[in-house]
């Protein structure tokens, strides 16, 4: 086995180390931020699925339970409205969650660093 | 130096992955730091974090203003800096996760040499961390033997070292040590020089490697990729192998375990998170569907059961199930899977419930239930009214609800009970009214015997399930082993799951594969762990003696070294047939011939036509190779020809046509397939019965009046024959030599007798030659010592004076029949005084009787105890 050496690891270790910490704000809004925007658009898209909006909508006017009297048919049409309008807000509600998570994902690194920096300055001056 | 890759779609692949002893260092030591890092932030987060918390619960109230949060203080930095090696580890993960490199799809071209530019995209990126260090391995192997490149032999040694390598060495038997000097060897043969790179026929190894794992859809080349192509690519390693016991076709079906074993726990995986989607009550997702309480009493869900993964893995019948799919897709069309018991019909129906619950599955099964109902619960303890009236509640249901598919195991039962019971109708014109459609099952026999004739063949399409041949039937095996193994802790090796296979097949003819291998495996492994404990390896040995307990064929058969037996043919022939040299000769040598793979497998192992006269040993020969060459002399199947000289006596041996129940021969082959068939006195049998032989001669098998095909090919057929009789004694008589004898009798006196086809067909015709006295006296020896073993279980000894003997022998022997009046002699002289003593008490335990010249007996009292 060829094996790494005691100094080279421990160069690889120092470089490796400076590089990723001086890397981090770089990786964060150029390929951190190309993986966030994929995830929030997969799950944009998966958000009515969630819920199961698309087989309610298709479904509106088939009849619950089986019953197909008018009656019947009637009322699962207003349980089905309301259950749709219900599943709407909530996908709705999943959405902006979604796109908060984004914006905080923007926003976290400068103001935790910002906020550290600060702190630690009052703290320490 | 040339480089190589595939193209998939406009894609160039190629291994690009730099290799050098400097650059293995530092991949080594980046990893190690990235380990390092990971582990060090972790703590650091942890510590950090909980520093944090301690302080602020110190704040207490005071943590719930703003201000708090906006001065600075000890308890606000820890907490900041808590957040900020949180978002390090996130990046820092992000980075070293391989998952990013997605493999491609398609078809890969075949591996062709090509120009480097930057479009080329490197396959190292898509190994695993395992793959990629039994590459470099295999390059320090080269480099420390100053070999000029990486090759197969390389790639092989360095994937050794990985677990799934190991795994399949152990399985099968081997070990590295015992082929170290081997590979050492051939490793000082390879070529030298510097420096070492991967040249082409390591880059032809890899490239392979990846296009298997892009052709089986896997998300990373794996380390067991580069271990089967390594084996392929070289071969010598093949040779190494096969030296060892394990030949090309093992190693493939080790590698494609392996494989199963990989499929089987990324389905786990995937499985639970669909199965988290699927709606798990009797509603479906959009709340259509209806309470179906007639249904559920007799029924069972089988998609929620493959949501709880209670079903087993379907393997192997993917062309069954694109079938399947189709005519539901085409026509919404009901489905019946024909096929014997055991075959898999369940399975399938498994894998179609599996697929559901991911909702791979064509739109019209897209978010329903897959329900089976038992037919002997919708039947049982009503009366034929109260059970249609069920049956239509049932399908009332079925038709409200709408997300609901019936299957309908053995669906020969439904109109089993014909008349009042018939619920077939029912169904027919509930499924043409109700646009849904049945996926059913059935055997062959029910199909022709009940299905067929009846009206449910007008609405099932029929899908045949064929019983899968040995290789499909050791990867359904392979894919129920873990369960096994883990049930009965017990490591099954590969040799064990390929002697269930075979051995079920070759000799359990009732079932079916794989369940009967299966089944074999399960016993074999209970055996196993009951008699040697926990983590035993389940050999083939195991197998066997299971497949012999069942069979009756005795384990020696099976598995005893042959060639020994073979060996000493003839001299355990003579110690029970007196004389007929040529005739033991013959037999032991087309024997021979036989097992040494000389013949072809589709016939009958040997067969065999003896000719002579009665009592010159036609029947003892027969008797003898059944005891040497099956283990008993009661592995026979015996037929007398007289019996069936008429032209419709056909019908008892094979069935008559009117009844679904074989006939003499077929049965007793069926269940014993590894058999002598002894036809005696075959020139009595009706010349149409011939016929039948000559099929069994060439084809080796039958077909009976079920419609079974009975497999001969374990069997060896001796046929006895008196015709010509009287032309061997005279020729004999005048001294003819036994090869002309044949001659003749061939070209001349059996032509009026058999069809020259019919004689050709025989591997050996045998020419028994009529006894002479000596050898009426040798076998009046075997008589006596016969009547001193019948005497030994009553503690009475037996002794014939050498005089005695020589005179029964001469007084028994009769040129025309051979040893048949010396067997009633001995019985009315020798068996009858003996008789006579015991009952008038002259003899008792440890006495001796004499026999004497003149037929008396004496007695010699033993000693008193």
């Amino acid at each position: 086995m060829i094996k790494p050496s005691v100094v080279l690891v421990l160069r690889t270790l120092t470089v490796d180390w400076l590089r990723e910490v001086l890397m981090l704000p770089i990786w964060w809004y150029t390929g951190g931020m190309i993986r966030t925007l994929k995830w929030m658009i997969d799950s944009i898209k998966g958000a009515p699925d969630f819920f199961g909006l698309k087989v309610w909508v298709k479904n509106i006017f088939v009849p619950m339970y089986g019953d197909t009297s008018f009656v019947g048919r009637l009322v699962s049409f207003g349980v089905r409205s309301f259950m749709i309008f219900v599943r709407g807000i909530g996908t709705l509600f999943l959405v902006i969650v979604i796109l908060i998570a984004t914006v905080a994902y923007v926003l976290v690194l400068p103001i935790l660093l910002y906020l550290f920096i600060t702190h630690l300055k009052g703290v320490l001056v | 130096m040339t480089s190589f890759g595939r193209k998939i779609g406009d894609r160039v692949y190629s291994w690009t992955e730099v290799m050098n002893p400097v650059v293995i260092k530092k991949r080594s030591a980046h990893e190690k730091v990235a380990k390092f890092i990971t582990i060090t932030t972790i703590l650091g987060l942890s510590v950090v974090g909980i520093l944090a918390l301690v302080l602020l619960f110190i704040e207490g109230q005071g943590t719930f203003s703003l201000t708090f949060w906006m001065t600075p203080s000890w308890a606000t930095v820890s907490v900041w800096f808590t957040g900020l090696l949180g978002l390090f580890l996130f990046y820092h993960h992000a980075r070293i996760d391989k998952g990013g490199d997605a493999m491609p799809t398609g078809i890969p071209t075949e591996i062709e040499e090509i120009t480097m530019s930057k479009g080329v995209k490197n396959i190292g990126e898509l190994f695993t961390h395992d793959a990629t260090a039994a590459v470099e391995t295999a390059y320090e192997l080269a480099v420390k033997f100053g070999h000029l490149q990486v090759e197969a032999l390389h790639l092989f040694i360095g994937v050794m070292d990985t677990g799934e390598a190991s795994v399949a060495f152990s399985r099968l038997g081997l070990s590295f040590e015992a082929m170290q000097e081997a590979l050492g060897r051939r490793l000082s043969t390879r070529e030298l020089g510097k420096p070492t790179v991967i040249g082409e026929l390591g880059q032809k190894t890899l490239l392979r490697a990846f296009g298997t794992a892009v052709e089986l859809e896997r998300p990373h080349v794996t380390s067991l990729e580069i271990f089967a192509a390594s084996f392929f690519d070289d071969p010598f390693l093949g040779d190494l192998l096969l030296e060892s016991g394990v030949n090309q076709e093992q190693f493939t079906n080790m590698v494609e375990w392996l494989r199963i074993h990989e499929r089987l726990r990324e389905r786990y995986d995937r499985f639970r998170s669909a199965a988290a989607n699927k709606s798990t009550g009797t509603m479906n997702s959009s709340m259509t569907s209806l309470a179906t309480p007639t249904l559920d009493a007799v029924s069972e869900d089988l998609t929620l059961a493959a949501a709880s993964g209670r079903l087993p893995m379907l393997v192997e019948r993917d062309s069954e199930l694109e079938e399947l799919f189709r005519i539901i897709e085409g026509g919404r069309q009901s489905v019946l899977l024909v096929g014997p018991s055991g075959v898999g019909k369940n399975t399938l129906l498994a894998g179609v419930a599996e697929l559901m619950v991911e909702e791979k599955v064509p739109d019209v099964l897209k978010d329903r239930r897959l329900v089976r109902i038992s037919v002997p619960h919708l039947v049982s303890g009503t009366s034929p009214a109260e059970a249609q009236e069920r049956f239509m509640e049932m399908l009332s249901e079925v038709a409200k609800s709408r997300n609901i598919i019936l299957a309908i195991s053995d669906i020969d039962q439904l109109i089993a009970g014909g008349g009042a019971m018939d619920l077939g109708s029912t169904l027919v014109d509930f499924l043409s009214r109700s646009g849904t459609f049945v996926v059913a099952t059935t055997s062959p026999q029910q199909y022709v015997a009940v299905v067929e004739q009846s009206v449910l063949s007008r609405v099932f399409q029929k899908i045949e399930i064929k019983e899968p041949d040995n290789l499909s039937a050791i990867h359904m095996l392979q894919s129920k082993i873990g369960g096994i193994e883990s049930e009965q802790k017990v490591i099954f090796s590969y040799n064990a799951v390929e002697k269930a296979v075979a051995l079920s097949d070759r000799y359990m003819h009732e079932s079916y594969l794989p369940k009967k291998a299966i089944e074999i495996a399960q016993e074999a492994a209970l055996l196993a762990h009951k008699e040697r404990g926990d983590d035993t390896l389940v050999s083939g040995e195991d197998v066997a003696a299971i497949i012999s307990s069942k069979t009756g064929i005795p384990t020696q058969a099976v598995e005893e070294d042959e060639k020994e037996k073979l060996l000493g043919l003839e001299d355990r022939m003579h110690a029970r047939v007196i004389g007929q040299e040529e005739a033991v000769k013959a037999v032991a040598a087309a024997l021979r011939r036989a097992r040494t793979q000389l013949r072809s497998e589709g016939r009958p192992i040997a067969t065999f036509l003896f000719l002579g006269s009665t009592g010159v040993g036609k029947t003892e020969l027969a008797k003898t190779v059944a005891q040497t060459y099956f283990g008993d002399e009661n592995m026979m199947i015996r037929l007398d020809m007289s019996e069936y000289q008429a032209a419709d006596s056909i019908d008892r041996l094979l069935g008559s046509p009117s009844s679904q129940k074989g006939g003499l021969l077929t049965e007793a082959v069926r269940k014993t397939p590894f058999a002598i068939v002894l036809l005696d006195e075959l020139e009595k049998a009706h010349p149409d019965i011939l016929n039948v032989f000559l099929q069994v001669f060439e084809d080796g098998r039958l077909t009976d009046s079920a419609g079974r095909t009975i497999d001969f090919t374990n069997t060896i057929v001796i046929a006895t024959s008196n015709a010509g009789t009287q032309y061997i004694q005279d020729a004999v008589a005048r001294g003819d030599n036994l090869e002309s004898i044949k001659t003749v009798l061939l070209e001349e006196e059996l032509k009026s007798v058999y069809r020259p086809e019919f004689l050709n067909r025989f591997d050996g015709v045998i020419v028994f030659t009529p006894l002479t006295e000596e050898q009426v006296i040798k076998i009046t020896e075997l008589f006596m010592a016969q009547v001193a073993r019948h005497l030994e279980p009553k503690g009475i000894g037996f002794r014939a004076d050498p005089e005695a003997v020589r005179e029964l022998g001469a007084k028994g022997y009769d040129p025309k029949f051979g040893a048949r009046p010396l067997r009633r002699l001995v019985q009315e002289e020798v068996d009858n005084a003996i008789a006579n003593a015991l009952l008038e008490g002259k003899v008792g335990r440890r006495d001796t009787i004499v026999l004497k010249v003149g037929g008396g007996i004496e007695i010699e009292k033993g000693s008193d105890l």
